[in-house]
Parts: structure tokens; sequence; C-alpha cells
């Protein structure tokens, strides 16, 4: 599920669920303070929820089939 | 009687703009300065929502005290604009953009939109001859937008998706909106509304099996196009569709710029316009998709992109871009991961196919159906593959024509609507009251699939016959059968009857086009067709009346 939250750093202040545009959370303080990740697989990506955290409490795991491919430039120059 | 799972609420406005995007928030601002009463309804949440959620990098523009020094003229950057992007525009419209951009740049920067970077407008060659692309720092643009729209007290409301549009006497009075967390159901009473949108997203199947790895806003499922379909509006260039080129794997990282040289495995550079040494010549890739798909079935790739030769003054640059274009986890990933772009080749490839088509409003946003106006991503002619310009100008011109137009209209009845609202109603409760029954991943995967056999880089007769006849059975199917279990999958279900709407017209005018033709941002093939057919240099007008197809010719309008 890629948004992680730290549950240490998460004030419950429930903004991520709030603005993603996406739907991916979900915020029922009577059920827990912190957000739940409930729809992980329609994350776009967009780092919206990282950037709008005031308690820089999200990050994005990429998951598997996003990695990006890369070679060393300078040995394949020759 | 079984309790009714919906609420419901009546809400009147003058203006009503579907879509908060920066198209739907241009329009919503600019027809509240006009005076009217206006509401704003946003599927998602207008602080992030739409293609430009965490930022675009660059808009097309012609600004007088940057351009008339140097003798260009708006006329030229039309002229430009057509030249690279084919024949087949409304150049009224992209002129209409191009005298309102400079203008709407500088209103915005008094909002504080940092539209100077270093004191400075930093316009850049990217897909044109003229410099006419004005880098810069918009990743927060929409919390902008959304700061000026709580200024002006445009209401806003969040959450809830317009998926049908009211119609009495043949005029749009309205729409139906359903809540995507709550169970209400909003009957909206306008005098005028605007539809924005934005393009089609999730239309032909995910390249690499994640369904929401998109170059562009997968929410984007085209509910206005659809909408307006069902409504009697014309819609163009329903047969085209485009790839995007960027970094392999994740699709939202392809866009941005990037400052280097596309180049084969072997290191060769791929020719032509695919090699960027600096500043001026900046490589999107977009140009070069054919090719890339050319040297992989050669035997060529990967493909990389190799920023080896790009100076440190031109690799910052590249990364400020990047970030300002939504990129900001790429970026971070690539630190973490310790991959140094500037060192390390990164393989580029095409993506999934994306729908191209739309309305075709007039000069002032105006659809051929009384009361309904269009502006944004979803209007083609609105700067085909740039739509920033044409979502800020022509948003707020169709902002300004609703407003205007609101003025002499009155507020409909909705009684009149309500076999039609319970229709609705019943159908929404019918697909949250089925305990087995589809889900929408099955039925937006029918229609991806069908548009990926039938409808994608070969068509011919036979075969787009057969995908029509197989859409018409899935979608019947899946209007009986369509299951949610909450709003959730009720809005996606939603989103994928809505792609079915418009899969039928891409299927459609498909069929129609009856020739081949190879414009770099046109392809279009059919196999019983070979050949241009120079009378097919139109548009190809699809609408719906009473179910039944109509579809005619016509030509782009020149500048007026």
């Amino acid at each position: 599920m890629p948004p992680v939250i730290d549950t240490e750093k998460c004030i419950g202040c429930g903004l991520c669920a709030e603005i993603c545009p996406m739907m991916v959370f979900r915020h029922k303080p009577e059920e827990s303070d912190t957000p739940q990740v409930l729809y992980g697989d329609e994350c776009w990506h967009c780092n919206a929820c990282v950037l709008d955290c005031s308690q820089g409490a999200i990050r994005l795991r990429l998951p598997l089939p996003y990695m990006i491919l890369n070679t060393d430039a300078a040995n394949l120059k020759g | 009687m079984p309790r009714q799972l919906f609420a419901r609420k009546v809400i009147k406005t003058d203006v009503l703009v579907v879509g908060g995007g920066l198209a739907g928030c241009s329009a919503a601002i600019r027809a509240a300065e006009k005076g009217a009463s206006v509401l704003l309804v946003d599927k998602s949440h207008v602080r992030r929502s739409g293609n430009a959620a965490t930022g675009v990098d660059h808009t097309w523009c012609y600004l007088p005290e940057v351009h008339d020094p140097q003798g260009f003229t708006p006329e030229q950057l039309v002229e430009d604009h057509i030249a690279k992007m084919g024949p087949v525009q409304d150049q009224d419209i992209i002129h209409a953009i191009a005298c309102n951009i400079g203008e709407r740049i500088k209103e915005m920067e008094g909002w504080g939109m940092p539209f100077k970077t270093d004191g400075e407008y930093r316009f850049v060659k990217k897909i044109h001859r003229v410099p006419t692309f004005l880098h810069w720092a918009g990743r927060d643009q929409k919390v902008i937008f959304e700061r000026q729209l709580r200024k002006l007290n445009v209401e806003t409301m969040n959450r809830v998706m317009i998926f049908e549009l009211l119609k009495q006497d043949g005029r749009v009075v309205g729409a139906i909106g359903v809540g995507t967390r709550e169970p209400v159901i909003y009957i909206f009473i306008a005098r005028s509304v605007v539809v924005a949108t934005g393009g089609i997203s999730r239309m032909f199947p995910a390249k690499h099996c994640m369904d929401f790895n998109r170059q562009r806003y997968p929410y984007g499922s085209g509910d206005g196009i659809a909408m307006g379909i069902r409504a009697g509006a014309e819609v163009v260039r329903m047969e085209f569709f485009n790839r995007w080129t960027g970094l392999a794997h994740f699709f939202k990282s392809g866009r941005g710029t990037w400052i280097g040289v596309l180049e084969d495995a072997s290191g060769t550079p791929l020719s032509g316009e695919a090699v960027a040494g600096g500043r001026s010549k900046m490589t999107t890739g977009v140009e070069n998709h054919g090719k890339i798909n050319q040297f992989y079935r050669e035997g060529r790739g990967p493909i990389y992109m190799n920023c080896g030769t790009t100076s440190d003054e031109d690799f910052d640059y590249m990364c400020w871009a990047l970030s300002n274009e939504g990129n900001q986890l790429l970026l971070q990933q690539a630190r973490e991961l310790g991959i140094d772009f500037h060192h390390k080749r990164i393989e580029f490839e095409a993506y999934d196919a994306e729908m191209t088509g739309g309305y075709c409003p007039d000069v002032s946003g105006r659809t051929n159906v009384p009361g309904l106006f269009a502006g944004g991503g979803e209007v083609i002619g609105n700067m085909k593959r740039s739509v920033s310009p044409g979502s800020f100008a022509f948003g707020k011109i169709a902002g300004e024509s609703a407003a205007i137009e609101a003025l002499g209209q009155e507020l409909a009845d909705p009684a009149r609507n309500s076999d039609e609202i319970d229709r609705n109603v019943d159908r929404l409760e019918q697909m949250l009251k089925r305990s087995q029954g589809a889900s929408w991943q099955e039925a937006s995967g029918a229609c991806q699939n069908i548009m990926g056999h039938y409808c994608c880089e070969t068509k011919y007769e036979n075969l787009l016959v057969a995908g029509q006849e197989q859409l018409a059975r899935v979608r019947r199917r899946a209007e009986h059968t369509l299951a949610a279990s909450c709003q959730h999958e009720l809005v996606r279900c939603l989103e994928a009857l809505n792609l079915m709407e418009i899969a039928e017209a891409s299927l459609t005018a498909s069929l129609e086009r009856k020739e081949t033709r190879q414009d770099s941002y046109d392809p279009f093939r059919r196999v019983d067709y070979t050949e241009e057919n120079p009378e097919m240099r139109k548009f190809l007008v699809y609408s719906k009346e009473d179910g039944k197809h109509r579809l005619h010719w016509r030509s782009p309008r020149t500048i007026s």
C-alpha cells in the first residue's frame, strides 16, 4: 500500500484523507486517530498527502512494478 | 416499502461548475467575479484534484512584454502550434487563449502564483519553434486556487460526483450528483452549467497491469464528456488516441522536463529531434513514441534517457522542473535508492494509449446544448497536449459566458425531472443492494479490453463492428449486474459506465473515419483504408439522439 503513515508522528488531523485526490484514505476519528490506507492500489503517487502533512508523517512506498531501470552511463559509452 | 438508501438534497445556484481542476476553478472564480452565485462541485477535493494535483511546470503563453520585443505575435504562436499539432484544431479557440493568457498570468500572479523564477519569466522552446513555454514553479497552484476560491466566497462542495445532467425543453437546467463517501443524492438546479472534468484516463488497458499507474490523473474518467453525450452534446476526435513517452514503469513520472539524450542500448542516440542537448531543446519524449516502439521491435531496446552530457546547470534546472511537475516522489526515490540521474541512464518507454477526444464548443465555451458550457482538458482545440493554458484562459472564458447566460434564465423546477431523478436513484440503489454481482473492476477491465482489442493500433470494419457488439453486450450486463458495497465502489461503477459511453463513441467514430493518417500527433490506422483521405482532414462530430448515433464532418474554425 503506497502511503505509509508514521503513527508516532501522526496527530490525527485527517487532512491527508480530506485532500487525497484519489480517495486512498479513510479517516474515522471514532475508530482510530490515524487515517487508514484503505485503497492503496488506487494511489497515483502524486505526493499530495506527503506535501500537505504538517507533521511529515507520511511517506510513499513505491510498489515493485514501478521500480526504475537504470544502468551506469559511463560504462556504456565505450 | 424498503427504506431509501439515500438522503436527497436539492441545491440551487446560478452557475454550477462540474470539476475543480484548473479549468473548473478558473471558471468558478470568473463567474463569481461577474456577480453570479456559483457552486463548484468536485469529485475529489479542490485543493489537490485534477491533473495538476501536485504541479505543472509550464504553461503555453503569449506574454506581450516578452514576445513583442522579439517580434512574435499571438497569430504566429497559433500558427506554430497548428504546424506542430496538426491542422484539425479550432484556431479561434487557440487564438482566444493566446490573446487572454498573458492577462491571466498577471492576474494569477496577483494571487501569489510564482510565474517568475529568480525575478524573470523563464520561456523555453519545448515542442514549438517559438519559445512559448513559460516554465514556473507550479507545484502548489491548486493550493493557491483553493485560497482564491475561499477569498471570493465561492461555494465549493468536495467529494460529490456529478454523473448526469438534467434537461428541460432541450436545455440543461442542472445535474444529479452522489456523495463519494456519504449516501446522499444531490439535485443541482442551475441557470447554467460548466463542465470541466478534464481528460479521459483508464480508457485502455494499463500497460503494466496496474490500473492506476497512468501518466494522466486516473480519477479522470471522462465524466463530463460521457454525461454530455447523454445530454446530446457534440464531441469530436473520439476516434483518436495517443501515447505519451517517458520514464519506464513509473508512468506518473513520464511528465516533466528531461534534458538529455535518448539513445538505444548500445549508446547510439536516436535520430533527429530525439537528441536534446540543452535548455533550448528539452525532451519530454512525446515526439519519439513511435520511434521508441520501433526501436524496441527492431531489437535496439531498451531505450534510455542519458543525462550524462547535460551540464550541471541544466541538470539542476531539470530537477527543479521535475519537482514542479508532480515528480517529487521520483526525485526522492532516486535519492533513497542512490540512483543519480546525472550519471545513470534510465529506461524510457511508450505508455498505454490515451483518448484525446472531447467537446468542441464555440469560442465562448458554449456547447451545442443550450445552458451547457465546457472548459479545460475535455475541450478540443484547447491546446492539445498542453492543457494548462487552456484551463487558465478558456476555463475563465467559459465561466464568464456561463455567468452572462445565467442572468437571463429562470431556475427550473426539479419536479419536472422527478421521474428521471427517481430512475437514477433507483439504479444506484440497485447497485448498492446487490450482494453478489459484477465489480467495478470487472466493468472497467471489460471496457478497457474491448478498446485495447478492437479499437487501438489496428482498426478495420469487422473488428470495429465486433467491438461495438461486444461493448453493447457488456454494457447491458453491467447495468443489470454491477454491485457496489460502499459509496467508493459506487463511484467507480459510475466511472466504468461513463468509460463505456465514451468507448461506444470511439468505436462508432473509428468506423466512420475510413482512412489512414500518419500525423505524428494524430496517428490513425485502418487496415481496410490504407490511404489518407483529404476530405477527412476535418473534425468528425459525434453525438447521440434518442440512443442513436449521429455523425457529421466539420471543418476546423479559423481565426475570426
